[in-house]
Parts: C-alpha cells; sequence; structure tokens
C-alpha cells in the first residue's frame, strides 16, 4: 500500500490560547482509503482539515503528501461543511470553476462538467443556480467540483450535517458509489458515529483536547454497503463502543 | 396570484398618484392660490406642452449630456478609488476620511469655487455631477470587494487560484451588488448636480431655464421643467435597475426566494 497523507507530530494551539488543541497527532492515510475522522463539536475536527488543507501553517509538525513534503495548499481537495457553491455561478460554471483556476478554457472546461452530470445526477440543471437546487443536489454539485480539482485527496467536512435524514441516508450510499467509481482517497469528518463507521474503512475518534494519539478502529464491512447494516449486531457493538471512546476518552491505545 | 398581487400593486401606484394630483387641483382651484405661487397641475401641463420643443430638444439635452458624462467619470473614479483602497491598507486609512469629508461639506457652497476651476461650461456641470454621485458609489463598491465570505477566498486557494483568479472569480462577482446600489442612488441624485451646476450659470440646461422662468414669476414653467428633472432621476434609476436585473439575474432570483420562504 502506498502512503497518501501522514501527518506527524503536530502540534497546534488556537491563537492566544494556553492549551494546545494537537498534541503530537500523527495519522496515516492509504492511497485511495475512506477515513472517517469522528468528534463531538468543538474537538477541532476542522481545524485539522484546515492545516491538512493547508489553509493554516503556523503549527509545528510536519505533514507528508503523497511520500513527499510538497505543500498541501493547491494539492489536496477541500469540500466545506457549507457547500460554498457560488451563487452566481450556475451548476456547470460552479462545476468548471476548478478546471478555470488551472487554466482550462472555459469551454473545455464546461464539457468536461457536461460529460459528468448524469452521473453525478444532475442532467438537466447544467442552467440552474445553486439557490434553486435541493440540499442534496448542492451537495453533489460540491463533490463534482471537489472531484473536478483533480486531486487525489479528498476532504470532506460534515458534507450531510445539514441534509434530511432519508437525504442523508441516500447521499452516504451515493457518496460510496462514487468513491468506488473514482477511486479518490477520503478524508470524511462527522460528529455521527452512525456515518462514520457506515462509510468509512478506518476510523479516528477525537475525544478529549488536546489531541495526542487518536484511538483507531478498521471497519470489517464490506463495499458497497447499504443500510441494512445500521441493524446489524456487529455494527452496533462498534457503535456503541465508539461512543463509549467519545465519552470517556479513548485517547491510549 | 403572484402575479395578481402585483399587477393590483401597480395600480394603487397610479391611483395615488391620480387622487394626489386631483386633490392638488381642487385645492389650488378653490381656495384661489395665485399661479405663481402654486400653480394647480393642469396648468403646469399646458406649460410643459406649450414649451415642449424648447424644453426637450433645447434644455433636456444639454442637462441629460452633463449627468451622463458626471456618472460614467463617477463610476470610473470610484472602481480606482475602490481598487486603491482594496489594494493596501495605508491607501484606506488615507483616501477613506476624505471620502467622508467630501460628503460633510455642503456642495452649494463649493459649487462657484469649482465652477470658477472648471468654468460655465460642461466641464464646471461634470465635476459637480461627480461630486454629487461618486460617494455612494465608491462606498458601496469597496464595501462589496472587501466584505467577501472569507470561506469561498480558502475554497479557491486550496483549488490553487492565485490572487487575481480569486480577484475576478469572487470578488468582482460579489461585489457586483453594492456596486449597482451605489450607481443606484449615485443615478438618483446625479441630476441634482448637474442643476446646481446649472443654478450657477449657462446657456442651456433644464436648471438654467428653470432658473430663468422663476425669475420672470413663472411657476408653471418652472414645476414644468422639474417634472422632467424628476422624471431623468426615475428614469436613470430604472436604467441602472434594469441593467442589473440583467447582470446578475441570480442576484434577484435568490432574494425572491428568500422573501417567500
Amino acid at each position: 500500500m502506498i502512503t497518501e497523507v501522514k501527518l506527524k507530530e503536530i502540534y497546534y494551539s488556537y491563537q492566544g490560547m494556553e492549551h494546545p488543541i494537537f498534541d503530537k497527532l500523527s495519522l496515516t492515510v492509504q492511497r485511495g482509503e475512506f477515513v472517517t475522522l469522528v468528534g463531538p463539536s468543538g474537538c477541532g475536527k476542522t481545524t485539522l482539515l484546515e492545516i491538512m488543507a493547508g489553509l493554516i501553517t503556523d503549527f509545528s509538525g510536519g505533514i507528508l503528501l503523497d511520500g513527499l513534503k510538497k505543500l498541501p495548499l493547491g494539492n489536496i481537495s477541500l469540500m466545506p461543511q457549507e457547500d460554498l457553491l457560488l451563487p452566481w455561478r450556475t451548476v456547470l460554471e460552479n462545476g468548471a470553476l476548478p478546471l478555470e483556476i488551472k487554466g482550462e478554457k472555459k469551454s473545455a472546461a464546461n464539457q468536461q462538467v457536461r460529460e459528468l452530470l448524469r452521473e453525478f445526477g444532475l442532467e438537466g440543471f447544467e442552467n440552474y443556480y445553486p439557490h434553486q437546487l435541493s440540499g442534496g443536489m448542492r451537495q453533489r454539485v460540491a463533490f463534482l467540483r471537489s472531484i473536478l480539482t483533480g486531486h487525489r485527496v479528498l476532504l470532506l467536512d460534515e458534507p450531510f450535517s445539514s441534509l434530511d435524514a432519508l437525504t442523508r441516508l441516500k447521499m452516504q450510499e451515493w457518496l460510496i458509489t462514487m468513491w468506488q467509481k473514482f477511486q479518490p482517497t477520503i478524508i470524511f469528518i462527522t460528529h455521527d458515529v452512525e456515518e462514520a463507521i457506515f462509510l468509512g474503512q478506518s476510523i479516528y475518534i477525537f475525544s478529549m483536547v488536546p489531541n495526542s494519539k487518536l484511538k483507531h478502529y478498521q471497519v470489517p464491512f464490506v463495499y458497497p454497503r447499504n443500510h441494512s447494516l445500521l441493524g446489524n449486531l456487529d455494527f452496533v457493538q462498534l457503535r456503541q463502543q465508539i461512543l463509549a471512546d467519545m465519552v470517556w476518552g479513548g485517547a491510549d491505545e | 396570484m403572484n402575479n395578481m398581487k402585483k399587477s393590483i400593486l401597480n395600480k394603487i401606484g397610479i391611483v395615488s398618484g391620480i387622487l394626489f394630483l386631483a386633490v392638488w387641483e381642487l385645492v389650488v382651484v378653490f381656495l384661489k392660490v395665485p399661479i405663481f405661487i402654486l400653480p394647480p397641475p393642469s396648468r403646469i401641463f399646458i406649460a410643459l406642452w406649450s414649451l415642449k420643443k424648447v424644453l426637450f430638444l433645447t434644455h433636456l439635452p444639454v442637462t441629460l449630456v452633463e449627468v451622463i458624462v458626471g456618472l460614467v467619470i463617477s463610476v470610473i473614479i470610484s472602481i480606482i478609488l475602490s481598487l486603491l483602497m482594496l489594494k493596501a491598507p495605508i491607501l484606506e486609512k488615507s483616501i477613506y476620511p476624505f471620502l467622508v469629508a467630501s460628503q460633510t461639506i455642503p456642495i452649494i457652497v463649493l459649487s462657484p469655487v469649482v465652477i470658477m476651476w472648471f468654468g460655465y461650461g460642461l466641464p464646471g456641470k461634470v465635476a459637480i455631477t461627480i461630486l454629487i454621485t461618486f460617494f455612494p458609489i465608491v462606498v458601496n463598491t469597496y464595501d462589496g470587494l472587501k466584505n467577501v465570505d472569507y470561506r469561498y477566498i480558502n475554497l479557491l486557494k486550496t483549488m490553487g487560484a492565485n490572487a487575481r483568479q480569486i480577484f475576478w472569480k469572487v470578488r468582482v462577482p460579489a461585489a457586483l451588488p453594492g456596486f449597482f446600489t451605489g450607481l443606484k442612488v449615485g443615478a438618483a441624485v446625479s441630476v441634482i448636480g448637474a442643476v446646481i451646476g446649472e443654478w450657477l450659470g449657462g446657456n442651456a440646461g433644464l436648471g438654467v431655464f428653470s432658473r430663468r422662468m422663476a425669475s420672470n414669476l413663472q411657476a408653471d414653467a418652472v414645476f414644468a421643467a422639474v417634472l422632467i428633472l424628476a422624471m431623468l432621476g426615475m428614469g436613470l434609476f430604472k436604467f441602472v435597475n434594469i441593467l442589473e436585473k440583467n447582470l446578475m439575474p441570480w442576484y434577484f432570483q435568490t432574494k425572491k426566494n428568500r422573501s417567500e420562504s
């Protein structure tokens, strides 16, 4: 297996704060892996993603990307919690944004987006503005945009947290299909333990600040998964275990 | 349903306008107000009709040119100032106070000086129009450019965007609503600037005309000119309104969505 992202002994504290939020935190993600990070709100999950994306740089420790000390900014794709589709761009134009930034001609970029619209369930909506779409569709556009950055690593920050329960279930299954199809490396943040288990191959658990050593589980279920899994006894046991870790702080091995 | 409501609302505007004119007419006639104090609407329309050639062919074009040239230069100056202030905090700190100060000075007091600098011709009037219109445009444009949601900027950075791409793909579109708000206010008051300039002197223009008529105690002709000036300001406002609706369809649809939900 090839290591895709390696965080080495990350130490970070918010400006003006005495105690760090990460203390020598290390994390390794393999190429093509689907990793979920789960933890309560306020535990620093989003901050870790921003460090990985290269938006926060005043931390100590190291990030190795693709085995190299490549700068993450501009090489890792971030899909934020609020979809952040540009309101003045249509579905087609939002999808084409990363291609335009890479310097592709507008017509060529639009063509590439068009070819993917059907696969993303957006056919017929290319000229819609974001506000005309449902929450699930907006997230699909945001994911399409992330894929089109061409980066191998996608960071997803609670993308489904604002969706209603049913749409969320559908989007989770849809995301797995897309992951199997495009085979990116996905690092997915959530506060929902079920979502973390349902989606991920491996799970890291955030509990108490400062986070230093994250408790880690491999998820035994095979893909493609569907939601009958939620009633599976092993699934339920794993969920209880992780919930206990989160509450009591399972910060040691 | 919604369309019906809208068309009824539009008609209410017309009805209240007619009602206003009717009351005006009746009050003037019954109280026997002299025409040089307050002419009834009917007299204003008669004056407008009988003077239509002079008003529309001699004076309106002059004022119109002053207003449009003034607005265009005002927009250019505003954009340049906004960009300079965006470029460096030191420029913002040194330019912004002057912008505010320029608005606290009564333009009417400063105008004779401006006319001395630029003359009684077109340049003088254009200069005063710029003085009156640039403030709302520059303030709104600059706010729009500056107060962009930083999360969009971060997102584009993760895509590898450079400063130029962030400027054109995020800042400019995000600043358009502010720019148009400023331009609408500027367009509506632009007529005031041109008329102040014309009152101070000149050969033609609706301001020159109305001043002449005022000194002849021809209030009906004055009101006729005022009516055209008001229409001109409203027309410019409407023009900018149409322009922004065509350039930012997303903005108006979003607003409608919000008000409906």
